[in-house]
């Protein structure tokens, strides 16, 4: 991680300044905002662009209010733009299934990956597993996410979430054990659609 | 040879975190043979797999340029006059008496409440809440050669979290605060401590669910680097 970027705890000052009114922090925690319309059209690209740019400009207005919404849950967990990722993501996945009931096709759309994706996912990877993070307990979720979306080691973790290094591993195991368990459910042909 | 749950999971663990080839591992460790803990082993690197993809795919996102600058620019244009429009105050819909009545009306209504419900001491946020909160910074304290480690005493009620609160020791002013934590330990990271002054206070808050709710507080610990 480069030296300007900044810790989960300065961003949880950030966010309980802006919390308090504090305008620069209030100005800071918006700028913070720029990055979901990029991960919102990121993977709109990449699931072949189901939603215009009008439709998308909304869907990015609806994520950084009920971003703003819930800042006060903001925990200091994890970095704030991974926070932010797991809300634009979210909200794409919810935003496709009702697309997808609109136009009365089955969930997960995004079949044909535009030719310009860089390393493109599975299509149905975000829509499955974020919803399966949801599911798990909290505790487990934050070191699965700390681990793959932060990319800290076990000893990070550790000192992020005032855990020791073993600690953090057998809930990193644990919670990958009940994750398994949720992505086999969730595998086409056992899937329940929720909005 | 059947494997006790317990060992099996503690197999699974090493296998999956320590080593480089696990699969491979698998088949020299006590589970060889066992196709059904492959299957679960298979499945766990997988899980684990599709995590990294989505992680890199997610910090791509982060790091890369915008996708579409002016679209970008705006969404935030949008959200910034949407904030501006909640915070500006409103005009007021009642005038002179009317708003003088109302005030008088809650006025009666608050002290009435009051009368019929008195309300209970309200613990001071520097008494411990009774048995199994009482909290004491343990370490730093004194004259230290670091403060790589914080640890306190107090024991975490369900639902609570424990918070640490770094102090200025000449100025007051607070330096750093701990993420919420559940265990009796913080290690700040070591590019944050480094920067600290010499001489810091210390306390630890205990938190409960809801933003801002204080359960208990401890008294101020004092410590010093050691020249």
């Amino acid at each position: 991680m480069a030296d300007s970027t900044p810790t989960p705890h300065e961003d949880l000052e950030l966010v309980r300044r802006a919390l308090g009114r504090d305008q620069r922090a209030v100005q800071a925690v918006v700028e913070r905002l720029r990055c979901v319309h990029r991960i919102l059209a990121l993977r709109n690209l990449r699931l072949g662009e189901p939603f215009g740019q009008g439709e998308l400009e909304d869907i990015a207005q609806e994520v950084m209010t009920a971003v703003w919404g819930k800042l006060a849950l903001y925990e200091g967990r994890s970095s704030l733009d991974g926070w932010i990722y797991r809300f634009a993501q979210l909200e794409l996945v919810y935003s496709l299934r009702r697309k997808d009931r609109r136009l009365e096709r089955p969930a997960g759309l995004g079949q044909g990956v535009s030719a310009s994706a860089e390393e493109p996912l599975e299509p149905d990877e975000a829509e499955t597993l974020l919803p399966a993070l949801e599911e798990l307990d909290p505790d487990q979720a934050d070191v699965l996410r700390l681990k793959h979306f932060e990319d800290l080691t076990f000893q990070e973790i550790g000192g992020r979430l005032g855990l020791s290094s073993n600690t953090a591993k057998t809930r990193y195991y644990r919670g990958l054990q009940r994750l398994r368990t949720i992505l086999r459910r969730l595998r086409p042909g056992s899937r329940k659609v929720k909005p | 040879v059947s494997v006790p749950a317990d060992r099996r999971d503690e197999i699974l663990q090493r296998l999956l975190l320590e080593e480089s080839s696990p699969l491979e591992a698998f088949d020299r460790s006590e589970l060889a043979g066992d196709a059904a803990a492959r299957a679960e082993l298979e499945e766990l690197l997988e899980s684990a797999r599709r995590l990294d993809s989505l992680g890199a795919d997610a910090r791509a996102a982060n790091a890369r340029g915008p996708v579409d600058p002016a679209a970008e620019e705006r969404v935030l244009t949008r959200f910034r006059e949407h904030l501006a429009s909640e915070t500006r105050p409103r005009r007021p819909r009642l005038h002179g008496g009317r708003l003088a009545a109302l005030i008088a009306a809650c006025l009666v209504l608050l002290l009435g409440v009051r009368f019929l419900f008195p309300p209970s001491a309200e613990p001071h946020p520097d008494t411990p809440l009774g048995p199994g909160t009482h909290l004491e910074i343990l370490a730093p304290v004194g004259d230290v050669d670091s403060f790589a480690e914080i640890t306190w005493s107090g024991e975490l009620p369900s639902r609570a979290r424990f918070v640490v609160r770094v102090y200025d020791g000449a100025s007051g002013a607070e330096l750093a605060a701990s993420p919420p934590l559940e265990e009796n330990r913080w290690l700040p990271a070591e590019e944050t401590w480094t920067k600290w002054p010499a001489d810091i206070r210390l306390r630890v808050e205990l938190l409960g669910e809801g933003p801002d709710e204080l359960l208990a507080r401890s008294s101020e610990a004092r410590a010093r680097l050691s020249p």
